[in-house]
């Protein structure tokens, strides 16, 4: 729990990082507004003044600190409307699908990594590791426009854009399944190279478990094998398992952006990506706080599961 | 029926030409145990000594059936535990004798404990149907036999209670033969006797025999009745403890011996007056 003394102090640190980069970008709002059109520079700062852009940047960056602390992240010009409850908006989306996929890679990646952990058929274990370097490999934007291809267009099974169908009317339990048939491919995309990673993360855990000396202790009992694997090795290989997930939920929803933007999903990364072009960059900032903290709260997450695995832990959390 | 008296004739162990060879990753085949011989009546405690490498833990893993499968072990020769012949004896009879008949103590309490399992669970799982209850087991080792203890996890108990654990593990089964490895190495020195004599009380109290695999050679001395002494891959010397460790016969027990003495008799050896602890000071 002293992770939540870390929590401001990190926000900080990473609204800094980003209006630093954003204002490194050349162009603003005024300009990615009216393009090519011919305006004189009289009008341009008279724009300009009117947003706070004339200020000096670290005044413009003390304002947007002092008031992102207290839930205030700005407006956004280039859709009219608040920067959080647009964010927030686009936030339930992304969660959809990041935690679809986060599901996916779990309940295929442990029980494969185990397999191939435990197995003693070499060819398994070969087959797997090649199919887990095979998985990091695939560029993901390939591998979403081959899905699009295939299951989309050719066999025609599934929906290729968007999150549900534009003007369906039915029951919510048909609303929820026009939702999953478009959140199939997207989530089942994204969740590749993160099985590959539960896999190989996994198997090595369950190697180093296999190889323990309370594992020695289980089999100088005269215990069964398939028993040693369920009571000794499995929930002690869970625990490195368990910390990485946490830090790879944000490199998920980093990866979301390519993948909500082939398959039109109407996630943040669909707005980061529409952001950056407009440089609405109260939007880039609000959409990188708030991924910011959901990280983080994952994060506490992440430490309270290990508590339930881990009871060393549990003790020294629970103070 | 059989009386306390001609229980303690039976054997526990008996090994004869035992060889065990391993082929490490990347190396060759190699012979660490050739033509190893000992035996164990049950309610006795028999040491195994030697040198780290001199081959203890091949030689009594290689009895126990639990050699890493990675260094593709072959044990070769006789191995007869309680009457039952384990001489190249597969996978299934080897994990029947580690259920019903013989027990292994290792050396690292701390490392061969299941840190997310309540130690209760650990020492019920090794009871055969009909056996003790885990209060029971907890008493014999001298440990708290309360529900509340049963319920705390390997983290929350010293080192020492943590071998008493292990060992309370080895009892579940109500096994003949006993074999531990070095189960004093990792603890404290007042740990350690106290271990020792449980172990001894063991051997008395339950009629097991235990195979005690050590390079302490003052604990031998002090809790074995017989003993066997490995150099090189060989038992070069074996019988009573007094014989072996007083009238060494075997150059290799002469320096082990010479050598324990360097260690325990300088106290003893250095004349009176010459002591670097200073005298107390007495008020005249």
């Amino acid at each position: 729990m002293r992770r939540i003394g870390y929590v401001i102090p990190l926000l900080i640190g990473v609204i800094t990082f980003t209006f630093v980069l954003v204002s490194l970008a050349p162009g603003d709002i005024v300009t990615a507004t009216i393009g090519d059109y011919p305006a004189s520079e009289e009008y341009l700062a008279e724009r300009r003044a009117e947003l706070g852009l004339d200020q000096p940047l670290i005044v413009q960056y003390v304002n947007y600190v002092l008031s992102a602390l207290q839930g205030d992240l700005g407006y956004s010009f280039a859709n009219r409307q608040e920067v959080l409850p647009l964010v927030v908006n686009h936030l339930g989306a992304t969660m959809i699908l990041v935690v679809a996929a986060t599901v996916l890679s779990i309940t295929i990646g442990l029980p494969l990594g185990l397999w191939a952990a435990t197995t003693r058929r070499r060819a398994v274990d070969n087959a797997l590791n090649l199919s887990t370097l095979v998985a990091f490999s695939i560029p993901a934007f390939w591998l979403a426009l081959m899905a699009v291809l295939v299951f989309a267009i050719n066999l025609a099974l599934l929906p290729a854009h968007g999150m549900t169908t534009i003007g369906f009317v039915g029951t919510p339990i048909q609303r929820f399944g026009d939702l999953l048939s478009h959140l199939i491919l997207p989530a089942a995309v994204l969740a590749v190279p993160e099985t590959a990673l539960m896999i190989r993360m996994t198997r090595a855990s369950a190697n180093e478990v296999l190889n323990s000396g309370y594992v020695l202790t289980a089999v100088s009992k005269g215990l069964a094998r398939g028993r040693i694997i369920r009571r000794h090795v499995v929930r002690n290989s869970l625990l490195p398992v368990a910390t990485v997930m946490g830090y790879t939920f944000g490199t998920m929803v980093g990866g979301s952006v390519l993948v909500e933007k082939i398959f039109g999903w109407p996630g943040m990364g669909s707005l980061l990506y529409d952001s950056v072009q407009r440089r609405d960059t109260s939007v880039v900032l609000g959409v990188v706080v708030v991924v910011a903290v959901v990280t983080l709260v994952v994060n506490v997450v992440t430490d309270v599961v290990y508590g339930v695995i881990d009871p060393k832990v549990r003790e020294a959390t629970a103070l | 029926m059989t009386t306390p008296a001609q229980q303690r004739e039976q054997r526990a162990l008996e090994v004869s030409d035992l060889d065990v060879s391993i082929h490490p990753f990347g190396g060759t085949r190699i012979h660490p145990v050739r033509h190893a011989f000992i035996d164990v009546r049950r309610g006795e405690v028999v040491g195994l000594v030697g040198e780290s490498g001199s081959g203890k833990t091949m030689l009594s893993r290689g009895i126990a059936g639990l050699l890493a499968p990675g260094l593709q072990p072959r044990v070769g020769g006789r191995i007869v535990v309680n009457g039952s012949d384990l001489s190249g004896a597969g996978e299934t009879r080897r994990r029947e004798a580690l259920r019903t008949e013989l027990s292994y103590v290792f050396q690292d309490p701390n490392a061969h404990l299941n840190p997310t399992m309540r130690i209760g669970r650990q020492v019920a799982e090794a009871i055969r149907p009909g056996g003790r209850t885990v209060e029971e087991l907890l008493d014999a080792v001298g440990l708290p036999a309360t529900e509340e203890f049963a319920r705390l996890y390997p983290h929350q108990l010293s080192g020492g209670m943590k071998q008493r654990i292990i060992i309370a593990c080895a009892l579940a089964k109500r096994p003949a033969l006993v074999i531990a490895d070095e189960p004093t190495t990792a603890l404290d020195v007042t740990i350690q006797d106290q271990v020792l004599r449980l172990l001894r009380s063991l051997a008395d109290q339950e009629h097991v025999g235990i195979l005690l695999v050590s390079h302490d050679l003052a604990a031998i001395g002090q809790f074995c009745e017989r003993v066997f002494v490995m150099f090189d891959g060989e038992i070069v010397e074996s019988g009573p403890t007094e014989d072996v460790l007083w009238r060494p016969r075997h150059e290799y027990t002469r320096s082990l011996m010479a050598a324990m003495r360097e260690i325990y008799d300088v106290a003893a050896a250095a004349p009176a007056g010459t002591s670097t602890v200073p005298e107390p000071v007495r008020e005249s």
